[in-house]
């Protein structure tokens, strides 16, 4: 193995300079790769920091006839089921979630009212699923009759902290239920408002919810979760549905779709040209090789060891490419995250690029992914003329013909 | 002339690598042709859309109660070689929609005729087959109204409107049509018929807008003079908009390009890798095969060629393959655009794609200048890969020529 380690060592080492155009082109693939999925996943975990962990909560567990949710859409009562068997049909215990309860309601103060989506939530298991929420002033809600809103409701309904207002809303046989609420909190979403159909959501304690709507058991409308396993998940869509948390925002789905979209034609292209070079360049500086093969073979070589030692000198060459590409690549994103790139001057580009400063987090499985794929092609490309050009007869005939 | 004719006799001596390579640059520029016209298509539908919206000349009340009539009768008198139709409205923001346990007092009403929906349809998509009429007691929603108030088509929704003078009116609307429409245009947008809305307002006979769609090939001067008209009479009275003036003081037009730069930043970061993977191949592929004809050149060189007489040649053959892959890929782009252009949003779930396309379909638009400024780039692109793959094919042979010595 070191022997051929080291016959590959030297053919590699021979054949570098030679192979500078397609040093070039790998290098600059890999550059390419790293630069693009290392942004794309920056943007994609920004995503989820800014509007899961403030918003949204994680991703939604609901009834199986819940196809698709908007976060500031209400459920139906029929789809809502029971907390308490859920939990234990599918051991919830120890995991990171939130159960909630969606009802739509109308708050009225004197003169003003307005229609939101309330969420019945623990407050505790809530704020573990949303821990970036931001409180522009009082607190959030504990227990009893609490409700916290956006600062734009509490504006439209001229309300601050420690006002009650009147709350009207059906239970859950159909009946007008009204009480008075009290405003402890008003959430701060800054540029979410905007953009998310104007913040209309609002939350109460799920046990007082529960009892405005007239009902005893446990019931919720959704689980909010955020660290589920691959097994459990796929228990749970056997009679439910797991709704990406993202996939509630209708702008994010847009954002989302360009950026899969950009990323799927990248790959493909970049995948398709990195084997057609290394294609027509490994053919030709391989095939100039019958020579050395036949050396090979003079001295007791099998095809299949010549073929080892070609892949092996391969191996070492995508290893060559990829240093050179990563660190091309890791300079460009120091130079990107000095650059400093604040996004505060708009707030359409702090919503697609979800924060307020854009700074590039580069990971090393990326680079990882990266020379997988740069190796792979590059053994694929070459294995056809390998295989063809270490035949004995091949080369007996190629270095007998005159 | 004679390295043309020899140019050409070396891509047909290579047909099937000549042919490759044109296919490449064939699907290459296809790809940035199809990127340029969608994104150039994206423009026109959206002032499409927004002249279907909210019309060429867009008349309003400037004080709550006054009355809009006396304009649509100077319109009438003096314009009408001009105006294709004239549409009136009647706008209500302070209602309420309930249906069963769900409500909303998001958006806006309006009353008007079944003529507007026929004219905004093109840029909706229709839940139903068939396109619903307006007809006096029924209600067409848009998607999200329709889904804060879990509304399907045949349901009663009840709309509850404060008039000015406080007294609240109630009147119940069958659904008779849900629609998607892009958000900066239609979001949470309902429209019943105009009697209705008059009903409701307890206003017969009040209209408190109006919608000028002007004929197809009215000028800009004449849109001018009919605002200045209109100006001069009723300036105290109304609120006169021409959204094509000045589009960039149209809030959705001005939304719309802000979505649009995100979408065209993800396009030329794709256009870039494509123009950066034609040099690459190109590159790659003139180094390659020329230096396969190593001999061949090499006898020439003997023989007293200079060098640049090789780019000349190299040139000549990348230029037959650039016309030849352009045309291919413009017209490969024409007809996947022609297939593309069948497709129209209608899955709820991606309404918001509505706000980057503009409207509800795929739109693309073989401007000719955008065509040959993409066609530029490839063109240039093609040469700097010519060029360095010769230069690198070039610095190879001395090398050799140096080791063998």
């Amino acid at each position: 193995m070191l022997h051929n380690l080291k016959l590959a060592w030297t053919g590699f080492h021979r054949f570098r300079k030679r192979r500078k155009n397609l040093t070039i082109i790998l290098v600059s693939i890999f550059f390419l790769m790293c630069f693009f999925t290392n942004i794309f996943f920056t943007l994609f975990n920004n995503m989820e920091k800014y509007w899961l962990e403030k918003v949204v909560g994680g991703d939604l567990i609901v009834a199986k006839s819940e196809k698709r949710l908007n976060i500031f859409r209400p459920i139906e009562p029929e789809n809502y089921f029971n907390y308490s068997q859920f939990k234990e049909k599918y051991n919830l215990s120890g995991k990171i979630h939130s159960p909630r309860l969606r009802v739509p309601v109308v708050i009225e103060n004197g003169n003003y009212e307005k229609g939101l989506i309330v969420l019945g939530v623990d407050p505790e298991k809530e704020l573990s699923v949303t821990p970036n929420l931001d409180l522009a002033k009082g607190r959030y809600i504990k227990e009893g009759a609490e409700i916290c809103i956006s600062q734009e409701i509490a504006g439209q309904l001229g309300v601050t902290v420690g006002d009650e207002v009147i709350i009207f809303l059906y239970t859950k046989d159909g009946y007008v239920n009204v009480d008075f609420i009290t405003v402890t909190g008003i959430i701060e979403y800054e540029t979410i408002n905007e953009y998310m159909g104007s913040g209309v959501l609002g939350f109460i304690p799920i046990g007082h919810l529960r009892s405005l709507q007239h009902i005893s058991t446990d019931e919720i409308s959704e689980i909010v979760f955020r660290d589920l396993n691959p097994l459990q998940k796929w228990r749970i869509t056997r009679d439910y549905n797991i709704i990406s948390g993202l996939a509630t925002i209708p702008i994010l789905v847009l954002i989302r779709l360009f950026f899969r979209f950009f990323l799927l034609v990248f790959f493909l292209l970049i995948v398709l040209i990195a084997f057609s070079s290394s294609y027509n360049n490994i053919q030709s500086s391989i095939g100039e090789r019958h020579r050395e093969m036949g050396v090979y073979l003079s001295f007791g070589a099998q095809p299949g060891m010549i073929r080892r030692i070609f892949n092996l000198e391969m191996t070492i060459y995508s290893l060559y490419c990829c240093l050179m590409g990563s660190i091309l690549s890791t300079l460009a994103f120091v130079a990107l995250n000095r650059a400093r790139l604040y996004t505060d001057f708009s707030p359409v580009f702090q919503v697609f690029l979800s924060t307020s400063h854009f700074t590039v987090n580069y990971d090393f499985r990326v680079y990882l992914l990266s020379f997988a794929l740069i190796w792979i092609v590059l053994i694929t490309s070459s294995s056809k003329t390998i295989y063809r050009t270490s035949q004995t007869k091949e080369i007996v005939n190629t270095l007998t013909r005159r | 002339m004679f390295l043309w004719k020899w140019a050409a006799k070396n891509l047909l001596n290579n047909r099937e690598k000549t042919l490759k390579r044109i296919l490449f640059s064939a699907l290459m520029s296809s790809l940035l042709f199809l990127s340029v016209s969608f994104l150039n298509g994206t423009t026109i539908q959206m002032k499409e859309s927004i002249r279907e919206s909210q019309s060429d000349l867009f008349i309003t009340n400037r004080v709550f109660d006054g009355d809009i009539s006396p304009v649509v009768t100077f319109l009438a008198e003096n314009y009408s070689k001009e105006m294709e139709m004239m549409i009136p409205r009647v706008s209500c923001s302070e209602f309420t929609l309930h249906l069963n346990r769900y409500y909303t007092d998001e958006g806006v009403v309006y009353g008007t005729n079944p003529e507007y929906i026929e004219k905004i349809s093109p840029g909706l998509s229709w839940l139903e087959k068939d396109l619903p009429f307006l007809a006096p007691g029924t209600i067409l929603l848009d998607i999200n109204l329709a889904e804060q108030l879990k509304a399907k088509k045949g349901g009663n929704v009840i709309m509850t409107y404060k008039t000015k003078v406080g007294v609240i009116n109630t009147k119940t609307f069958r659904v008779a049509g849900v629609f998607m429409g892009n958000s900066l245009l239609y979001e949470n947008v309902a429209y019943v018929n105009i009697k209705d809305a008059q009903e409701l307002t307890l206003e017969a006979e009040r209209v408190n807008e109006i919608l000028i769609y002007l004929k197809k090939g009215v000028r800009k001067a004449e849109l001018l003079n009919i605002i200045s008209a209109v100006r001069k009479d009723f300036l105290m009275d109304v609120i006169i908009e021409a959204w094509e003036i000045n589009p960039e003081h149209n809030l959705a037009y001005y939304m719309f390009k802000i979505v649009k730069g995100f979408v065209q930043f993800i396009f030329y970061l794709l256009n870039i890798v494509f123009l950066l993977i034609i040099y690459l191949s190109i590159q790659d592929s003139f180094y390659t095969s020329y230096r396969a004809r190593k001999e061949e050149l090499s006898s020439l060189k003997t023989f007293g060629m200079k060098d640049i007489r090789i780019y000349f040649l190299a040139f000549y053959e990348s230029l037959y393959i650039f016309i030849l892959g352009t045309t291919l890929g413009c017209l490969t782009a024409r007809v996947v655009s022609l297939l593309l252009e069948t497709v129209k949003v209608t899955n709820p779930q991606y309404n918001a794609l509505m706000m980057a396309l503009g409207g509800a379909n795929v739109v693309f638009d073989f401007n000719p200048s955008s065509l040959l400024f993409v066609g530029g780039f490839i063109f240039i692109s093609t040469l700097l890969g010519v060029y360095t793959g010769i230069r690198n094919y070039l610095k190879m042979e001395v090398r050799e020529v140096i080791s063998v010595i």
